[in-house]
This record gives structure tokens, C-alpha cells and sequence, in this order.
């Protein structure tokens, strides 16, 4: 095949025209997209509605120009057209008091930031991160904030991978890099080098969260302390935890069978210890949240693991099967707009 | 050659644009951990080294090296286009491995091109010119890829497209500018081309031939033994990181400055080779990159870090072209490329060697500690060696 196209390509109009044309193809190509990203609306800054109540804000993955962009459905309604703002993002999270957007800047030394945003979900302070967005968290009475990244070459000692996971204090002095508190396993200080930290979830009122840590190709769910700077271990072999709206329960992704990376979502009640599998029977990998005290919802990617797109699912703890929540959509979290939060 | 380096050029901001992308892609786009996409990528580190002996074989069996390095680059292209739909782990990796089946093959023809279209004595200087417009090419690749995704954040497909463009660009220049190469010069002399040669097709038993003339015996040695004392740059990064020479924002601006060094060099480097003998330049590159070993570890501070990454892309100018320029002239004609994708082979199972046995030292010490062993390793590596490498060269074709 290769030789006959030598002997037409030789012909150096033809691949004059060619070259040309392929050119033409590229520039066409780079200037729709750029075209396409400037325009694209969904509502302007600041002039939106929000749904009334209790939201659920989610990252709206429709094609076309919403895509990748911050969205809002109502809880009681999500059959409504949701409504898209204009900020688009990678990783999103949001408390009654604002949110937090993972994005891509178009500045080629620091490739992402997270951007703070206010009670209306408007862009506000943005503070650069390194590597690329995977969490993203704030806490429910909106003081706090964690963002965890995938930092490429960092370490190529543990799992082949490395993640970054820094608490941010709204309006005040960044907390920092979380693999720097001190890790407690089993009372002793750990001093393994190669820790990794992901999956931040905020206590409702405190100072606590818990989260990941993985060390020595272990995981441990770590209830961390953001005044003393401590990671203390509670449990092996789970990732990814999301603490209920009441905080008497977390929800979290445990590896099932021997060797295999087939992770289920489980329920842990933190008072009895008593834990409980999903109806999910899927391997997931999303950190969950929860849209009330009974039912958590999470991203599933449209065929199979690594589509490009996905959906937002549903199950109740109650037992019923999972269910479709919202099509099109990613990184969902709820925030009752406007009515304070709950104590534990 | 110059031609060639063109094509290499465009090709690699085809391929390097993806290459800066695709974790993004992987991680962002399809929602794969970096675990999985690491292991994908380790795999096909593996496959291409494989590819490039195919790539060498056949390029001097069928004594086509033009078909077999075109059919690479259009493999490369097509790669790119594999990835627009790409919508899972499976589709990734398959466009991945074509693409790196496109780099194994093409890489060992293509240098069998270079050394064709050069006379003898400048051998170095050829490989040099080819390996700085290569070079020039990874660098911008990474530099257009951010552009265009600044431009339109998010749209990879975008990014895909006009790689795959850039890709047919160089496929295109390929075909229409670089001429079939002829036989080597000298061998054309020794045996009338065309009736004889046309009448046997290479075999196994001609490559194990290879390895009985004691002088690329040595040199393959020699490149295998030094390889494996290498620490791959990406290690060396981060033990510049880890020893708070530089900040993790910096860390892109590493590998731009070593590259700079090495297209900067390149050149110069080639020509010195050709009038003080490559084994002297080659064995004086390990030299370097000891040196950038040293300067990480007993030296601190941005400035330390800059002095290391001189002396790791000063290491590249003196080798990466020069090897193969030494190598050539130990080489029966007919089997010239089979020969360089050997000793390509070799330098990168050597390296891949070396990565994972400086994993395991740093796992168990610290990062200084395995960079000291290393250092120690490397010595060790050049005082055996640099006998063995002296002892390769061919009079004939070095003037001293």
C-alpha cells in the first residue's frame, strides 16, 4: 500500500495539496474547539437561580456545551432540566456556605486549581494545586476544604502512583499537605516515606475528618485531626470514605476477594462497628456521598470502567437495588441551601 | 539527513504532544488510576524494545529500510486517530500499543537512513544534526499540547486531532523527501549490489554472526554494562526533589532545561566525535553523567540542580547519537540496522535494568544512599568498560 501511494505521492503538487489540506484540517479543528470553549454559555456569572431547598450539585457531563460544567438539580426533583452555571470544572464539591471547583488553568506551569465558590456558586479566590484533580471536599459548615490530586512522578515507590492531598482553611491560613501529620498505626508514630493520603471527609462541626491512607501497599481508613496534625488508623483494607449527614455513619470502598482490585461499597456504623455491604455489587471507583441519611449516590462511567462519560446512581441503604439518579454526571454532593447544619 | 531530522521533528510533536496528555487523558477523561495507566505504559516500554529488533531484522532483510520506517511513522499517525474514540482501558492501550509498535519499528531503519546519507567521517556530526532536531521536537510537542489545551481546556480530542495532522505532515515529508537508501557506500565496492546480495535474505544465523566481530561484541557490552549503572531521569528528578534542590512546581521546567542542553549540544558533540573518535566522546559522556550524580547529591540549592541537569543533557548530546555512529562503521553493511537496533535493545534493557534496581535500593535506603551506590556502580562500570570501548573502534574510518 505504501508503494503505491510513493509513486502518486511523488508528485509534489499532490502533496503540496495534501499537506495543505491537512493543515486546513488541524486549524479548523483548533478553532472550533477554542471557538466552542469561549462562547459556550450555560448562565452567566452571578445572575442564576438556584433551586430552592435542598440541592444537589453535580458536574454536568451532557455533551455539548455543558459539558464539564458545575450543575444544579433540586433533591426532591431531579426529573427537572438542571440548571448548568458557567464555571466548568474537573472535580467539584459544595456545602450550604459555598464550594470547591477542581479546573484546569490555561497556564502551562500550574496545569490546575481549585477555585473557592460563594454561597451562589460564583468563582471566587483560586489557589493553584499540584497534579491532576481526583477529590475534592468541603466541609458542611464550609470552614474547610480538601483537595486531592494524582501528582505524576512524585514517587514510584508504592503503588506506581502518588497522590497530594492538602486541607485548605476558607478565608484563612492553608492547613497543608496532610502526608505530613503525623500517622498513627496502632499507637505507634508510622515513619514510612512512601505514604500516600486521598479521600478527605469532614466531620460536621469539628475538626476531625477521616480519610485514606496507603503505605506498604496497605490501606487504612485514618481519622485525622486538623488541630493536633495527627492521621490515627481505625481500620485496614478500605478507601475513599464519606461520612453520613448525622456523622453516625461512613460509607467506603473495601477491596473484596484475595488479590483482586474489585472494591464494593460498604457501610460502617461508627458506634457499633457493625458493618454492612451495598446492594451496589459493581466495583466503583468514586469517592461516594450521601444524599440524606439513608440513600448515597456516586458516578459510574458509562460502559464499563474508563468510559468517557458517566452517570450518577442511587442506592438506598435499606437494601432496594441501585438506581439511575442523574444521566450525564459526575462528582455529585448535597447542600441545604440556606438552613443550618445539624450538630452531631 | 537533514530531511530526516524534519521528519523526526514534526513526528515527535506529534507523538511527544500525546504523550504529555494522555496521563491527563487517562486520569481525567476515562477515569483510570495512574496505577493502571503506569503498568499500560510500563508494558509497552517493554514491547517497543521487542519492536525495534522487528524493526532493525526486517529492515535489512527485506533491504527495504524506507518501507519498514514509513510503515512506522504511518503507524504512528494512526495511533493518534485510534484514540478519538478511545472510550475505555482496552481502547487506550490498543492505540498506545500501536503507536509505540510505530517508534519500535521505525527507529532502527530510520538510523540505518542516516548512516546511508552520511559519509563515513562524519558520521557523528549526522547523528548529531538528526538527534537535535529530535530533540527540539520532544521539546515543543509538550509546549504545543498546553497551548492548544489552554486554548479549549478539557478538549482532548482536539489535541488528538492535530497531533494525528502533524503526524500525517511527517509521513507526507517522509515519502516525498527521503530518498531509498542505496547500499552503504564501501559496501558497494566490496560486493557489485543486486546479484548476490538480491540472491540470500538475512537470517537468524547472519544476526548471531553479528556477535562474533569482536568489535561491536565489545561496544554492545560495553553500552549494556553502562546502561545499567544509568538512573533514569526521571529518578534523578526526583531526587533533586527530594532533597529540596527545586520545588514540585518546577518540576516540568527539569525536563526542559535538560533537554535544551541536549539539542544545544548535540551537534558540537557529533562533530568532536568525528575528528577525536566516538569511543573517546561516548565514554567521556558516562564521564558527564557521573558528574550529574555527583552534583545531585554534594551540591544544593537551585544552582546545584541546574549544574546537574547541564551535565545529564550534556551526557545525552555525548551518547544517545554518538552510539550509534560508533557502532555503524563495525557493521557489515547488509546488516546495519539489524546491528543498531541490537545495541538500542541492549542500551534500553540495560536502562530498564537499572530503573528497577535503583527502585529497590531506594525503597530500602534513602535516595542519597542509592544515588552513592549508583555513582559507585557507574564508576566501576566505566573503569571496565573503557577498555573494551577503546579496544571497538575501526581505525579505518576515525582519523585517530
Amino acid at each position: 500500500m505504501i508503494r503505491v501511494d510513493l509513486r502518486r505521492l511523488n508528485d509534489g503538487k499532490i502533496m503540496l495539496g495534501i499537506a495543505v489540506l491537512v493543515m486546513a484540517v488541524a486549524a479548523s479543528c483548533v478553532a472550533s474547539s477554542a471557538l466552542r470553549a469561549s462562547t459556550t454559555g450555560g448562565a452567566g456569572g452571578g445572575s442564576v437561580d438556584l433551586p430552592e431547598g435542598r440541592q444537589i450539585v453535580f458536574r454536568s457531563l451532557r455533551p455539548g456545551p455543558a459539558f464539564g460544567r458545575i450543575a444544579v438539580l433540586p433533591a426532591a426533583d431531579v426529573g427537572r432540566e438542571r440548571t448548568v452555571l458557567s464555571t466548568r470544572c474537573e472535580r467539584t464539591a459544595a456545602s450550604p456556605k459555598g464550594g470547591l471547583c477542581l479546573r484546569q488553568t490555561r497556564n502551562p506551569m500550574h496545569l490546575y486549581s481549585a477555585v473557592l465558590l460563594d454561597g451562589r456558586l460564583r468563582p471566587g479566590k483560586e489557589v493553584p494545586v499540584n497534579g491532576i484533580p481526583s477529590r475534592a471536599r468541603i466541609s458542611p459548615d464550609g470552614r474547610y476544604y480538601a483537595t486531592t490530586t494524582f501528582v505524576t512522578g512524585h514517587s514510584y515507590l508504592s503503588d506506581g502512583f502518588s497522590t497530594e492531598t492538602v486541607i485548605g482553611r476558607v478565608g484563612g491560613d492553608p492547613v497543608g499537605n496532610v502526608e505530613e501529620f503525623t500517622f498513627l498505626l496502632n499507637g505507634q508514630p508510622n515513619q514510612n516515606v512512601d505514604r500516600n493520603v486521598w479521600g478527605v471527609t469532614f466531620v460536621p462541626g469539628g475538626e476531625r475528618f477521616f480519610a485514606t491512607v496507603a503505605t506498604q501497599n496497605r490501606r487504612y481508613l485514618v481519622e485525622g485531626d486538623i488541630g493536633r496534625r495527627t492521621l490515627t488508623a481505625v481500620r485496614d483494607n478500605v478507601e475513599c470514605p464519606s461520612l453520613s449527614p448525622d456523622g453516625r455513619r461512613l460509607v467506603y470502598k473495601k477491596r473484596t476477594g484475595s488479590n483482586s482490585d474489585v472494591w464494593r461499597f460498604h457501610v460502617l456504623d461508627l458506634a457499633s462497628g457493625v458493618e454492612t455491604p451495598l446492594a451496589e455489587t459493581r466495583s466503583v471507583d468514586d469517592q461516594a456521598a450521601w444524599l440524606d441519611d439513608d440513600n448515597v449516590m456516586y458516578a459510574v462511567p458509562k460502559g464499563g470502567a474508563g468510559g468517557r462519560n458517566a452517570d450518577v446512581w442511587v442506592t438506598s441503604l435499606r437494601g432496594a437495588p441501585p438506581r439511575l439518579l442523574i444521566p450525564d454526571a459526575d462528582s455529585p454532593t448535597v447542600r441545604s441551601n440556606g438552613h443550618a447544619q445539624r450538630r452531631v | 539527513m537533514v530531511v530526516l531530522g524534519l521528519v523526526s521533528l514534526i513526528t515527535d510533536i506529534s507523538t511527544e504532544m500525546v504523550t504529555v496528555v494522555l496521563p491527563l487523558f487517562a486520569t481525567l477523561a476515562l477515569g483510570l488510576t495512574p496505577a493502571a495507566y503506569g503498568l499500560l505504559d510500563g508494558l509497552y516500554q517493554a514491547a517497543t524494545v521487542l519492536m525495534r529488533l522487528v524493526g532493525g531484522f526486517f529492515a535489512d532483510r527485506l533491504r527495504r529500510p524506507k518501507l519498514m520506517a514509513g510503515t512506522g511513522y504511518a503507524l504512528g499517525a494512526a495511533a493518534k486517530l485510534l484514540l478519538l474514540p478511545a472510550g475505555g482501558a482496552g481502547a487506550l492501550s490498543a492505540a498506545v500499543a500501536v503507536d509505540r509498535m510505530g517508534k519500535g519499528l521505525r527507529t532502527a531503519p530510520r538510523d540505518l537512513l542516516i548512516a546511508t546519507a552520511a559519509p563515513p567521517d562524519r558520521l557523528g556530526r549526522s547523528f548529531g544534526v538528526h538527534r537535535a532536531l529530535d530533540a527540539t521536537g520532544a521539546l515543543l510537542g509538550p509546549v504545543v499540547a498546553f497551548g492548544l489545551l489552554a486554548l479549549a481546556p478539557g478538549d482532548f480530542d482536539m489535541v488528538f486531532v492535530v497531533s494525528f495532522c502533524a503526524g500525517v505532515l511527517g509521513v507526507l515529508l517522509f515519502v516525498n523527501r527521503v530518498p531509498e537508501s542505496e547500499t552503504r557506500r564501501g559496501a558497494v565496492a566490496a560486493d557489485a549490489p543486486g546479484e548476490r546480495s538480491d540472491a540470500r535474505a538475512i537470517s537468524g544465523q547472519d544476526v548471531a554472526a553479528l556477535l562474533r566481530i569482536a568489535g561491536f561484541r565489545r561496544l554492545l557490552c560495553a553500552a549494556a554494562i553502562l546502561s545499567a549503572a544509568t538512573i533514569s531521569d526521571s529518578f534523578l528528578y526526583l531526587v533533586l526533589l527530594r532533597n529540596d534542590s527545586v520545588g514540585t512546581r518546577w518540576f516540568p521546567l527539569l525536563f526542559l532545561c535538560t533537554s535544551l542542553v541536549y539539542l544545544a549540544l548535540a551537534v558540537p558533540f557529533g562533530r568532536v566525535s568525528d575528528r577525536l573518535g566516538r569511543h573517546r566522546v561516548f565514554t567521556f559522556g558516562y564521564g558527564l553523567l557521573l558528574c550529574a550524580y555527583l552534583a545531585a547529591i554534594l551540591t544544593g540549592g537551585a544552582s546545584g540542580a541546574v549544574l546537574c541537569l547541564v551535565f545529564l543533557g550534556a551526557y545525552y548530546a555525548a551518547t544517545d547519537g554518538v552510539l550509534p555512529a560508533a557502532a555503524v562503521p563495525l557493521l557489515p553493511a547488509e546488516l546495519t540496522a539489524t546491528g543498531i537496533s541490537i545495541v538500542q535493545a541492549a542500551v534500553a534493557a540495560g536502562r530498564a535494568l537499572g530503573a528497577v534496581a535503583f527502585g529497590v535500593v531506594w525503597s530500602a535506603a534513602d535516595g542519597d544512599a542509592a544515588v552513592w551506590a549508583f555513582a559507585a556502580a557507574l564508576t566501576a562500570a566505566l573503569l571496565a568498560t573503557a577498555p573494551l570501548i577503546a579496544r571497538a573502534r575501526v581505525r579505518r574510518t576515525e582519523v585517530r
